[in-house]
């Protein structure tokens, strides 16, 4: 009698711990494992989401394409969260030099600025808040432009320029370019120009163009690979 | 007489004793005989996460996914799982249509027990794009 109370006592001892030991078991490594596996994934779709709008942006895009695709985001995460309810919210940088959460600067000095710049605080709750955490998403594209150009003949002039481009700061590949000169009274396309692409970020881009003025001003266009473009112009000092 | 009743009850609680403390330890081998088949599928899921996070990294996912060339992601998929994992990827729109219109897959299932991964894919397009990758991933050679 005394054991069948025994075991009576043992078996709801025993089912209460067991429960207690499964409840603890869901926050075990592996779940945690997923959870960060899962805000790389979150953090991966928010710089996603501000390279897209850069990139429309640039492609004379409206800036307020921005504040819908990241109310897009936040609604898909919230309905598709698989962590419990995945509350992102989002800060538009409107600090000079940045506006509405872009900075497009393709200046005249021979360095030109594509950029986005984005805060997110992500909260993912399931019994209790599972993970906090704030971020910043910054996508720049820069050109960097420097040029010279010698006498040929008559009019005719021979143009060098060195273009550096950058991603966040880091060398990077471009493609695509589009480089233009004024001819004294407008804007001519260079059609055939010499591209020597060094592999580090750094081209050379050489050609010859009839100019009536003494003052050489070029422009160059690029697209790095994440198809965001970005521009400048520059005036070449003659060798 | 007193003293005696007494001694016997003392048995009796070591007795009762030792009854729980043998139920505990042969109840305490019931967890660790089923955290494999946990740890498999979560081991699963891990393993599924990052193909796609490796895959998304690069832009080649959505790639495949705009381009529609779901043979050559089944190809990529196949190369980056290991082997004996049979997989099934589906890709939906936000709204849940269905993208692929033929099956990204490594065969037939033969596990019951499968895991599912879902990935949600931004593409980085002018034109802004949201993907629901699922992701069914099961062990060969399991028999359940």
């Amino acid at each position: 009698m005394l054991i069948i109370t025994a075991l009576a006592i043992s078996l709801l001892l025993v089912s209460t711990f067991y429960y207690i030991f499964e409840v603890g078991n869901s926050g075990d490594n592996s779940t945690q494992a997923s959870l960060n596996n899962y805000i790389l994934m979150i953090k991966l779709g928010s710089t996603r989401t501000v390279l897209s709008s850069l990139v429309n942006v640039t492609y004379n895009g409206d800036p307020a394409v921005l504040t819908e695709n990241l109310e897009r985001w936040k609604e898909t995460l919230k309905n598709e969260c698989t962590f419990g309810l995945c509350v992102l919210n989002t800060q538009i940088w409107n600090i000079s030099p940045y506006s509405s959460g872009f900075w497009i600067d393709w200046g005249a000095n021979g360095n030109g600025v594509s950029s986005s710049y984005v805060k997110f605080n992500l909260t993912i709750y399931r019994r209790e808040v599972e993970a906090q955490l704030e971020y910043l998403v910054n996508v720049t594209t820069s050109l960097v432009v420097k040029g010279t150009y010698s006498q040929v003949e008559g009019l005719e002039k021979h143009i060098e320029l060195t273009c550096e481009i950058f991603n966040e700061g880091t060398p990077a590949l471009a493609q695509n370019f589009t480089v233009h000169y004024n001819n004294g009274s407008s804007w001519t396309q260079a059609q055939n120009y010499n591209l020597n692409d060094y592999g580090n970020g750094t081209y050379r881009i050489t050609f010859n163009a009839y100019i009536a003025t003494s003052t050489v001003q070029v422009s160059v266009g690029a697209h790095d690979l994440r198809q965001v473009y970005v521009q400048t112009n520059t005036t070449c000092t003659q060798v | 007489m007193k003293i005696q009743k007494c001694k016997k009850g003392q048995i009796r609680v070591l007795e009762a004793f030792f009854a729980a403390l043998l139920i505990f330890s042969s109840i305490f081998l019931i967890p660790s005989a089923t955290t494999p088949e946990k740890q498999d599928l979560s081991e699963l899921y891990s393993i599924g996460m990052n193909v796609l996070l490796q895959l998304d990294a690069d832009g080649s996912l959505s790639n495949f996914i705009k381009n529609e060339s779901w043979n050559d992601l089944r190809i990529c998929l196949q190369k980056m799982l290991p082997s004996g994992v049979w997989f099934n990827l589906t890709v939906l729109t936000t709204r849940g249509v269905q993208l692929n219109n033929v099956s990204i897959s490594n065969g037939y299932p033969v596990s019951e027990r499968k895991v599912s991964v879902e990935y949600l894919c931004v593409s980085s397009d002018s034109a802004y794009k949201v993907y629901i990758v699922r992701l069914q991933l099961a062990r060969v050679g399991s028999n359940d």
